[in-house]
C-alpha cells in the first residue's frame, strides 16, 4: 500500500519533531511534508513558489495545521484552502496550543475537519496525534477529489 | 305819637334787632362745633376764641386772650404749624392745614386749619381769623388704609425681590428700589426705557413672547440675561400677572430675583458632571485597552507557554524512551521529576486562564438547576475514581438565575473540593442543600472530611494558597478562587465554615427565579439541609 502523505504546517521545532514522533510511533505508515509557515504551506499546495515542479493535484491526504504561525496565520491558510476549489475538500486537522474560544470558533467557521489541542503532557500529545492519524488516514473515506492519482 | 317818637321807636326796634342778631351770630360763634379764633396779624396773639376752643384746649378763656397761638399746636405740629403761618402771611389765607392741637390732657388732636386774612382800609393784614376742625375720626380713619399699604410699601421696597409694574409698552412705570442693587438703575433712571433695552439680545424674542402672553393668558415666568448698568449680564428669573384696569390689559406686574448665582452653580455642576462623565469614559477606554492587553497576554501565555513545557517534557520522555535502558533508577527519577513539574506548570497555565476567563466571559443569565449541575460533577468524579464510596445528596429544587457555563464550573470546583478532602473517610458524604441563612437564595455544599481551621479561612478563596500539604491533598489552589469570582460576577457572596477534622460547609447566595421576575413565589421552596 502507497504510504500516505501528511502536511504538517508547523513552525516550532519541539513540536515538529514530536508530531514527527508521535505519528511514526503510530501503526499508520505516512510520510511526513512540514512547511513552517502559511506562505509556504499555500505555496505548497498550490504548487508555486519553491514548490512549482509539484503536481497541484497531487494533494495530501491530511494537514494538520498550527494556527500561530509566521507571515501567513493559519486561519488565514485555512481560509484559502477551503476558497479554493482544488482543495476546498481537503481535510484539514488544526492541531494548536490555544484553548480560546475565539480560535476554536473561527477555525470552525472557516471548515476546519477537527480542532485538537495540543496537551502539555507528551503522553496525551501523542495519543491524540495518534488518534488523529489513524482516524483521517485509515477510517476516514477520503473525498473523491482528492483520491489518489 | 310823634315824628321823633316814632323815630326813636324804628332805632330801638332796630337795636333790638341787631342785637337779638348778634346774640344769634355769638351763639353761632360760641356754639360752633368748630374752634374759631381771631389772631392778631402782627404778634401772633390770640385776640378772640370760641368756647369750643377753650373747652378743647381745657383753659379758661381769659388765659387764651393774648397768648401766642402757636402754643396751641401740639409739639408734633409745631414745624407745619409755622409753615402754615408763613404761607398766610404770603397768601393771606390758609386752605386744609393738617396740624394738631394740645388737648386738656397733653395728647394731640388732629385738625384742620383754615385762615383768611382780615385788613385794614389801606388793605395791610391785621388779623387772621381761623376755623379749625377736629378731624381725629377721619385721621383715624385714614390710617386704616395707610398702615396696611405702608406695611405693603415696606414688604415690598425691603424684599431682596424687585417688584414692578410695567405698562403695555414695557416701561417700569414702578420697580421697587431692590432693583438697584440688582441692575445698578435707580427706579427713576429705569422707568426712562422699556425694559427690552436691557434684555441679552439671545433672550428678547422668548421674553417679548412671554409678555405677549401674559397678557393673553395672565401669568408666566421666565429666566433672562439682563444687562447692568455697569455693563455686566446677570440672570433673573421673573414671574408676572396681568394688570387689568376697567376690563382691559393694562400692563403687567412682576417679581424679579437674581438667579445669577443659582446659573453660576448650575453650569458649574453640568461642568463637574461633563467632567465626570468625560472621566468615566476616559476610564472605560483605559479599562477596556486593559483588558484586551490582558486578553492578548492570556492568549500568548496559553500559546506561548504552552510549547516549552510540552518540548520538556516530550523530550524527556523519549529519553527514557530511547536510552532509558542506559541510565541507572536515579537518572530515571529525575527525568521524571522533570516531566512532572512539566506537567505540573502546564495545569497551573489552565488554571490560570480559566480563572481569567471566570473573570471574563460574558454572562447569560437563565434558570439553572444547581442540583442537576452537582449531579453532574458527582458522575464525572465517579467515573474518573471508581473506587471512591461517597454517599452524595442534593436536595431537590435548587433552581437559581445564572450563567450555567460559569456556575457549573463553581458547582465541579465546589463537588470535587468536597470529593477531595472526604477521600479517607470510610462514611465520605457530601450534601448539597438550600438554607435560610443569609437570605432565601442562600445554598451550601457541605462534606465531613478534612476540613480547616477557622483561623485561616480568609486564605481559602485566595488563589495559590492552600490549607493543607500538597501531598497530602494535592491540587492547584485555584479552584475555589474560580468559585468565588463565579459567585460574585452573579452579584453573590461565597464563605465557608469548618473545622478541623470535622468537615467543611461552603455557601454561596445566588438570586433565584422568584427574586428576578417576583412572578412565582419559590419562598415556600426552603428545605432542611438533609
Amino acid at each position: 500500500m502507497e504510504q500516505q502523505r501528511v502536511l504538517l504546517v508547523e513552525d516550532n521545532p519541539d513540536d515538529e519533531a514530536l508530531t514527527i514522533r508521535a505519528l511514526g510511533k503510530s501503526d499508520v505508515p505516512c510520510e511526513i511534508v512540514v512547511t513552517r509557515n502559511g506562505v509556504d504551506a499555500l505555496d505548497y499546495l498550490f504548487a508555486r513558489g519553491p514548490h512549482q515542479d509539484r503536481d497541484p493535484r497531487d494533494l495530501p491526504a491530511l494537514v494538520l495545521l498550527d494556527l500561530k504561525l509566521p507571515k501567513v496565520d493559519g486561519l488565514e491558510v485555512l481560509r484559502q484552502i477551503r476558497g479554493d476549489e482544488r482543495t476546498w475538500r481537503l481535510p484539514v486537522v488544526v492541531l494548536t496550543s490555544s484553548l480560546e474560544e475565539r480560535d476554536l470558533a473561527a477555525a470552525y467557521d472557516l471548515g476546519a475537519n477537527s480542532y485538537i489541542a495540543k496537551a502539555v503532557d507528551f503522553e496525551q500529545f501523542s495519543h491524540a496525534v495518534r488518534n488523529v492519524g489513524v482516524y483521517w488516514l485509515m477510517l476516514n473515506q477520503p473525498p473523491p477529489t482528492n483520491r489518489g492519482t | 305819637m310823634s315824628e321823633r317818637d316814632r323815630e326813636d321807636e324804628a332805632l330801638r326796634e332796630r337795636i333790638a334787632q341787631l342785637e337779638r342778631r348778634l346774640e344769634f351770630y355769638r351763639d353761632a360763634y360760641e356754639q360752633s362745633p368748630a374752634m374759631l379764633v381771631t389772631v392778631d396779624a402782627k404778634t401772633g396773639e390770640i385776640l378772640r376764641c370760641n368756647r369750643t376752643l377753650a373747652a378743647t384746649v381745657g383753659r379758661p378763656r381769659d388765659e387764651l386772650l393774648g397768648l401766642p397761638v402757636m402754643k396751641l399746636y401740639h409739639p408734633s405740629a409745631r414745624s407745619a404749624a409755622r409753615r402754615a403761618f408763613e404761607q398766610f402771611a404770603s397768601t393771606g389765607a390758609v386752605k386744609g392745614a393738617r396740624l394738631a392741637l394740645t388737648r386738656a390732657d397733653g395728647t394731640a388732636m388732629p385738625v384742620l386749619l383754615d385762615a383768611t386774612a382780615v385788613r385794614d382800609g389801606d388793605g395791610a393784614v391785621i388779623q387772621s381769623r381761623s376755623t379749625l376742625r377736629d378731624i381725629t375720626e377721619l385721621v383715624a380713619a385714614e390710617q386704616i388704609p395707610r398702615a396696611s399699604e405702608e406695611k405693603f410699601r415696606n414688604l415690598v421696597e425691603n424684599i431682596s425681590e424687585v417688584f414692578y409694574l410695567l405698562d403695555l409698552d414695557g416701561y417700569p412705570t414702578y420697580s421697587s428700589p431692590a432693583i438697584q442693587q440688582l441692575l445698578g438703575y435707580t427706579p427713576e433712571e429705569l422707568r426712562q426705557w422699556p425694559i427690552w433695552r436691557h434684555l441679552h439680545s439671545d433672550d428678547l424674542e422668548a421674553a417679548g413672547s412671554s409678555f405677549e402672553r401674559t397678557l393673553k393668558d395672565g401669568a408666566s415666568a421666565g429666566e433672562y440675561r439682563v444687562r447692568t448698568k455697569g455693563g455686566e449680564y446677570v440672570w433673573i428669573r421673573v414671574s408676572n400677572k396681568v394688570r387689568v384696569k376697567a376690563g382691559e390689559p393694562a400692563g403687567l406686574q412682576g417679581t424679579m430675583i437674581d438667579i445669577t448665582g443659582r446659573k453660576a452653580a448650575e453650569q458649574a455642576l453640568r461642568e463637574h458632571q461633563e467632567q465626570l462623565e468625560n472621566l468615566v469614559r476616559a476610564r472605560t477606554a483605559d479599562l477596556e485597552a486593559t483588558n484586551r492587553e490582558l486578553e492578548a497576554f492570556a492568549y500568548s501565555i496559553s500559546h506561548d507557554l504552552r510549547a516549552p513545557l510540552r518540548a520538556v517534557d516530550g523530550f524527556c520522555r523519549i529519553v527514557l524512551e530511547d536510552y532509558g535502558d542506559g541510565l541507572d533508577e536515579v537518572g530515571r527519577g529525575h527525568l521524571g521529576r522533570a516531566r512532572a513539574g512539566a506537567q505540573r506548570m502546564g495545569r497551573l497555565i489552565d488554571e490560570l486562564l480559566s480563572l481569567a476567563r471566570v473573570s471574563r466571559v460574558e454572562t447569560e443569565v437563565q434558570d439553572v438547576d444547581l442540583g442537576a449541575l452537582a449531579a453532574a460533577a458527582v458522575s464525572r468524579m465517579r467515573a474518573l475514581e471508581p473506587g471512591r464510596e461517597v454517599t452524595v445528596e442534593v436536595a431537590p429544587d435548587l433552581q437559581v438565575r445564572g450563567d450555567p457555563t460559569l456556575l457549573g464550573a463553581a458547582m465541579d470546583n465546589l463537588m470535587s473540593n468536597a470529593w477531595k478532602f472526604t477521600a479517607g473517610r470510610d462514611d465520605a458524604r457530601v450534601v448539597v442543600g438550600r438554607t435560610g441563612r443569609g437570605g432565601e437564595g442562600s445554598f451550601f455544599v457541605r462534606d465531613n472530611g478534612a476540613g480547616f481551621d477557622m483561623a485561616h479561612s480568609d486564605k481559602l478563596f485566595e488563589p495559590f494558597s492552600r490549607l493543607h500539604d500538597a501531598c497530602e491533598f494535592p491540587g492547584l489552589g485555584i479552584g475555589l478562587a474560580s468559585v468565588k469570582r463565579a459567585i460574585e460576577r452573579h452579584g453573590g457572596s461565597v464563605w465557608a465554615e469548618g473545622k478541623v477534622d470535622r468537615g467543611a460547609t461552603f455557601y454561596f447566595t445566588l438570586s433565584t427565579p422568584g427574586d428576578s421576575a417576583g412572578g412565582d413565589d419559590h419562598g415556600a421552596a426552603t428545605r432542611p439541609a438533609g
